[in-house]
Parts: structure tokens; C-alpha cells; sequence
């Protein structure tokens, strides 16, 4: 390749073989590329000629102001506003691009033009290589796909959320069993609603596991966008919290057992633990499982940055972090589906047996869409 | 020069540092892409605050107006709706809208993936979850319970605040914890516009050069040249007559140069100039500056971390101005 560069060169510039060889001197003397070293009047460069990049310039410029529309109307209107034709020519003259940048970095030294190349280059690649799917298509590929996937990723940490859930479930219906008056350390006096050891049976039965119905308006959007709020704020400290490396989230996660635990306790020394399991579990499995999701979310953050493994810590949150927030999103859309039972169809239901039957029907539906959609892009 | 130098180096560096981000792009290019500046981006996130609260208030002017709600509804409803709004609005415009937000778009930001392939939709999720977590969660907080007694809480909440609001300024591309989980940075997409060539307006040159008036300055002087030529519009200003001079002196100009005809020497000697250093490049001979000596091409290649190029230039500002591209207006 040199040798022929420089029979290339001699060629052009017979003079230059005159020079001496290797002579550091002569080199800041009379600067090598000078090809009239011997006579410098004759050989004065006619600026009328027209430089090659000048020419490379005029070639191609079409083909990139052809770009250039085509990208500023993505940006403006969206991928749709493409015509066939122009969705097929984009990718080739994004390549036409890139090879006209690659090009230009070598021969050209006009930094308007290569700056320029380096903008339209950069946006076309970001055109070219965006995200691709439109809104519906994104929902769709994320709850038939991204969202169960997530949480089979995520199988460790939702054993451990729910392992603390499961104990703080056990811890607070023994203490409340052992001391009634340990309930009240669970549940706050605001919190209770009026339901503590002391309340009559008749109370919890009539006017809070059968309370009628209050209406569409109160029942569906008032208490159903409350609950929302509510859990799904929960939701995000479980997922927040994982940054400081879990602990919070446990703790929070044993907590909301022990609330349960010791309602379950209440219940149960007053008779009605089956009509309260009913009242519970139908809007509870729901809920509790979107809760041990975000729980999981947030130990699984807390365990790419406590146990980063090979690669860094940086890195490997890159890798993990969006599938913890997937599951994330997922459990939020869960507790929406929770709230509507709870704020508005639980009090429609007024029996146990009904209010069971469809949280075992939940549950299952849960579990069978966690376990197996979107098993066949994972092939 | 010492001491002030290197204060001012360090405001640049820690406080308002211009960081560039290369990207390799499947075709084996790597593209340089300036991140998006601290301030670019709290400019974005007000915007986008304005727009939310906006948004809010016709939905509420809406709904309160066509439902004929009542006011406890009106309040109900409208706490359902900030919260959806809060939640979902960057979610969906990034979404939607390919990494942009309106207030982004405005400042022509835009969120990509920094391994430079799909920016996906998970990642955008987690960018934007963690969202509520760094900001919206805490201020609820803070205001919910400012003054409530638990000063314990208060101050771990004003912490992890001030925490989650010094992440961008120490992390290296100005990445917030939504950033860092997501994979994601936020860059300045600018559209450049194509400038005339300077080259192309001197066919008929008046001056002539031979190749010893020629084979003084490279590649540094050539392109500084351009810039002072496309700075002045054609107008003689006293800094461009200087360069002029300094030239003329420098490569022994032999023949005379009226003032007035500055310019078109200028233009005449940068098409010159560049005809012989682009000719030159072809045969593989490169002079950086007037100061250094010819090099084969690729020998030793030019710096192509511009993040560090910034830190060691002496004479280049190039790439610590590249922001300044002839933009397109809006």
C-alpha cells in the first residue's frame, strides 16, 4: 500500500525524488509536501481548480438535505408521516450519510461541513435506530411479555418479600392473640376505623364486611382513587427504598403483614375469621401480590447494588434496573385493579362464599399470567 | 495565568462542565454527541412543570363544566387526575414522542440509550419511576409533614433530597438515579444547518500562492481561519485585518494588499491553503499546526475523547465550542 502510494506520489511529483532522504534539517526547512522544492515560482498552485472537497460536496449534498427533511418531519409528525418510498430510502441514506462523515473526517478540512455531517449523522442514527414501536404497540408487548417476565427474573427477591410478609403476618396475629392490647401498637387509632378489641361483633360484621354499597360515585371514584393513591404510594417507597440497600423495604413489608396479622386476630376471636378472609382476599390477593412485586423491585435494585458481581456496580443497574422498574409499573397497573375491587365491587358482593370464589380466581389468574406469558420470546 | 486558570477550570469542571458522549453506531462510526447541560435540563423540567399544571387546570375546567360536578367530586377528581398526571405525563411523551417531552423538545433535549442502540420502553419506565421516588414522593413528603413534629424523618427526607439533587452534579454525564438505573443519558440534539463553502466563492482568485507560501500553516491555522472568515459576514473588522497582517508577514507575501481587499485575500488564501493541506491528506501527509512538523496520517491519531481533548487544548477551542454550531431556528 505505501509503495504504491509513493510511485503514486512520484508520479504527481517527479521533483520531490530529488530531495535527500531523511534529512530532519530539510524537512522545517522546506516542509516535505512541497513538490517544487527546485523551482517554487513554477510551480504556483492555481486556486481555480476546484478542491475535492469542494466537489465531494456538490455531489452528495442533495442526498443529505434529502435526509435532513426526512428527519426534521420524523422529529415534528412522527415515524407514520413516511410514505413507502421514503421509509425505504431513509435507511439508505442514512448509510449514505455515515459514508459521507467517514469520508469527510479523512479529506475534508471545511468544519462547517464536517460539523454539519457529525449533527446529521448523529440525528439519523438516533432516527434510524429509535424506538420503533408505536404507544399500543409498546402497552401490548408489555403486558403480554416484558411485565411477567420481569417477575420470573425477579423469583429470589419476591421469595424474600414474601417470606417478610408471611412473618410479619405471623408475627402480628401472635401478638395480638397473646395481647390485645399489642394491637393498637399495630394499628394506629386513625388507621383502625373503629376496629379494635373492643368493638362488638356486630360492628365488623354489619357495617364493615357487609356495608352496603355506597354508590357509584363515592364507592368507584372517591374510595377507589384513594386506595390507589394510597397503595401505589406504598408501592414506589418499596421500590425507592431499594436504593438504600432493602432494609427499608423489608421492614416496610413485615409491617404491612403485621397489619394484616393482627386484623386477622381481631376476627378471629370474635368468630368471623372466614367472613373476613372473604372480605380480605378479594381485592387482597391483588394487592398484596402487586405489594410483594414492588417489594421485589426494590430488593432486587438493592441486590445489584449490594452484590454487583463482575461487573460494576454502574453497569450492572444498567442491566437490571429496567426489569425491576417493569415489574414496577406492573404492580402499580395491579393495585389499580385492586383499588376498583376494593373501592367499588367488594361492597356490591354481600356474601363470603361469592367474595372467595373470585379472589381464589384472581390468584389464579395471577399466577398462571406471572408463570407462563411470554414464555416464547424468552426461547 | 496559575491561579486563576485553574480556579476557572474548576467552576467548568464540577459545576457547569461541557461532557460529550461518544456513541458507536452499528455501521462502525463513533458519534459525538454533546450531554445535556444541568441547566438545559431544569429548564426542561420546569417547562414540563408548567405544561403538567396546565394540563391540570383545563381537565379540571373541563370536567368540573360538563359532569357538573359537585365540589368534594371536583376535589376527588382532581387529586385523581394530578396524580395520573404526575405519574404517566413523561412516561407517555417519552414514550410517544421518542425520548422527548415538550419541555425537552423545546430545548431540544432528548433521551437516549448511552450504549448507543434502542432506547426501549423499559428503560424509559425506569427512568421515569424513578422519577416520583427522586422528586415528587419526597416533596409530598416534605410537605405533608413540615412541621408535623418526626423532625427525625423530615431531615432524612431533606437529605435524600439534596442527595438525589447532587447526584447529576458529581456523576459524569450529569446522570440522575433515573439515568442510572435505566441505562439512559440526555443529550442536546441541535439541527446544524449546512454553511457555504468558503472555498467555493474564490473561482476566480485574484491572488495567487505558490507552495512555499503555502507550506507554513496546517490544519489548526486553516480551520481558525475559517472561523474568524465565517464570524466577520464579510465586514473588515480590525481582529480579521490583524490576521490578515499577520499572514502576509508570516509567509512573506511578496505582492502588495490594499485593506479593502482583505477579505477576498483572506478567502483567496483559505482556498489555497485547503486545496494544498486536503491534497496533501490524500497522500498521507498531515501537518497539524505551524508549530509541528508533517506526520504520516495515523500515526499518531488525533485525541478522539473530546471530554479530555477539552482538559489538555491549548490552541484548539474547537471542540469546547462545538455547541456553537450554526443552528437552524425554530
Amino acid at each position: 500500500m505505501r509503495e504504491k502510494l509513493a510511485r503514486l506520489e512520484a508520479n504527481q511529483a517527479p521533483e520531490e525524488t530529488t530531495r535527500a532522504p531523511n534529512k530532519p534539517g530539510a524537512e522545517i526547512i522546506n516542509p516535505p509536501h512541497d513538490p517544487a522544492q527546485a523551482n517554487p515560482k513554477a510551480a504556483a498552485v492555481p486556486p481555480t481548480l476546484a478542491l475535492r472537497s469542494a466537489i465531494f460536496r456538490k455531489k452528495r449534498q442533495p442526498s443529505w438535505e434529502k435526509l435532513d427533511q426526512l428527519i426534521s418531519r420524523i422529529d415534528r409528525k412522527g415515524l407514520k408521516t413516511l410514505s413507502t418510498q421514503e421509509a425505504v430510502d431513509l435507511p439508505i441514506l442514512y448509510q449514505t450519510a455515515v459514508s459521507s462523515l467517514a469520508l469527510a473526517r479523512h479529506i475534508v478540512l471545511d468544519q462547517s461541513l464536517t460539523a454539519y455531517l457529525e449533527n446529521l449523522t448523529l440525528r439519523a442514527h438516533i432516527a434510524v435506530y429509535g424506538p420503533r414501536q408505536d404507544l399500543w404497540a409498546i402497552l401490548g408487548s408489555f403486558f403480554h411479555r416484558d411485565f411477567p417476565r420481569s417477575i420470573r427474573t425477579l423469583k429470589g427477591p419476591f421469595l424474600v418479600a414474601f417470606l417478610a410478609f408471611a412473618l410479619g403476618l405471623a408475627s402480628g396475629f401472635w401478638r395480638v392473640q397473646a395481647n390485645e392490647a399489642a394491637f393498637h401498637q399495630i394499628i394506629p387509632i386513625s388507621l383502625a376505623d373503629g376496629r379494635d378489641p373492643a368493638a362488638s361483633v356486630k360492628y365488623l360484621r354489619d357495617e364493615v364486611i357487609f356495608a352496603p354499597w355506597s354508590g357509584f360515585e363515592k364507592s368507584f371514584i372517591s374510595f377507589a382513587s384513594f386506595l390507589f393513591e394510597h397503595n401505589s404510594t406504598i408501592a414506589f417507597l418499596c421500590f425507592g427504598l431499594g436504593f438504600a440497600l432493602g432494609i427499608p423495604v423489608i421492614v416496610l413489608l413485615f409491617q404491612n403483614g403485621e397489619t394484616l396479622g393482627a386484623l386477622l386476630a381481631l376476627h378471629w376471636s370474635k368468630g368471623l375469621t372466614i367472613d373476613f378472609i372473604g372480605w380480605v382476599s378479594i381485592h387482597g390477593v391483588t394487592e398484596i401480590l402487586a405489594l410483594l412485586v414492588a417489594g421485589a423491585a426494590g430488593l432486587g435494585v438493592a441486590e445489584r447494588i449490594f452484590l454487583p458481581g463482575e461487573r460494576g456496580r454502574l453497569e450492572n443497574l444498567t442491566k437490571e434496573g429496567p426489569t425491576a422498574a417493569a415489574a414496577m409499573v406492573g404492580a402499580v397497573f395491579m393495585l389499580l385493579v385492586a383499588g376498583l375491587i376494593e373501592g367499588g365491587f367488594r361492597q356490591l358482593i354481600g356474601a363470603t362464599f361469592p367474595r372467595l370464589f373470585i379472589a381464589g380466581l384472581t390468584l389464579f389468574g395471577w399466577i398462571y399470567y406471572f408463570l407462563f406469558f411470554g414464555q416464547d420470546a424468552e426461547r | 495565568m496559575g491561579a486563576r486558570a485553574k480556579k476557572r477550570s474548576l467552576f467548568h469542571r464540577h459545576l457547569i462542565p461541557t461532557r460529550f458522549l461518544s456513541l458507536t453506531c452499528p455501521e462502525g462510526l463513533t458519534l459525538t454527541t454533546r450531554v445535556a447541560s444541568l441547566s438545559e435540563r431544569y429548564a426542561a423540567f420546569i417547562l414540563d412543570g408548567i405544561t403538567m399544571f396546565g394540563l391540570v387546570l383545563i381537565l379540571i375546567w373541563g370536567g368540573a363544566y360538563f359532569f357538573r360536578l359537585d365540589s368534594q367530586s371536583t376535589i376527588t377528581f382532581l387529586s385523581l387526575l394530578w396524580y395520573l398526571i404526575l405519574n404517566f405525563y413523561f412516561l407517555y411523551f417519552e414514550l410517544a414522542w421518542r425520548g422527548r417531552t415538550p419541555g425537552k423538545r423545546i430545548m431540544r433535549l432528548r433521551v437516549i440509550n448511552r450504549q448507543g442502540g434502542e432506547l426501549t420502553p423499559t428503560m424509559v419506565i425506569a427512568r421515569n419511576l424513578t422519577r416520583q421516588v427522586e422528586i415528587f414522593f419526597p416533596l409530598r413528603f416534605l410537605f405533608t409533614s413540615f412541621g408535623a413534629g418526626d423532625n427525625f424523618w423530615v431531615g432524612l427526607d431533606l437529605l435524600f433530597i439534596l442527595a438525589t439533587l447532587i447526584l447529576p452534579l458529581v456523576t459524569k454525564n450529569h446522570y440522575r438515579l433515573g439515568d442510572l438505573i435505566g441505562g439512559s443519558v440526555v443529550v442536546v440534539t441541535p439541527q446544524a444547518v449546512l454553511l457555504e463553502d468558503l472555498a467555493e466563492k474564490s473561482q476566480n482568485a485574484a491572488f495567487i500562492f505558490n507552495s512555499q507560501h503555502l507550506g507554513i500553516y496546517g490544519d489548526l491555522e486553516l480551520k481558525t481561519l475559517e472561523k474568524a472568515l465565517r464570524l466577520s459576514k464579510g465586514a473588515t473588522s480590525p481582529s480579521l485585518r490583524k490576521i490578515g497582517l499577520t499572514i502576509i508577514q508570516k509567509i512573506k507575501y511578496d505582492q502588495p494588499v490594499n485593506d479593502e481587499d482583505m477579505i477576498p485575500f483572506l478567502k483567496d488564501f483559505y482556498a489555497a491553503e485547503r486545496g494544498l493541506l486536503e491534497r496533501e491528506r490524500l497522500f498521507g501527509r498531515q501537518k497539524d499546526s505551524q508549530n509541528s512538523p508533517t506526520r504520516q496520517v495515523g500515526q499518531e491519531p488525533p485525541t478522539k475523547d473530546l471530554n479530555q481533548a477539552k482538559q489538555t487544548t491549548t490552541g484548539s477551542q474547537w471542540p469546547a465550542k462545538r455547541n456553537k454550531l450554526p443552528l437552524k431556528k425554530k
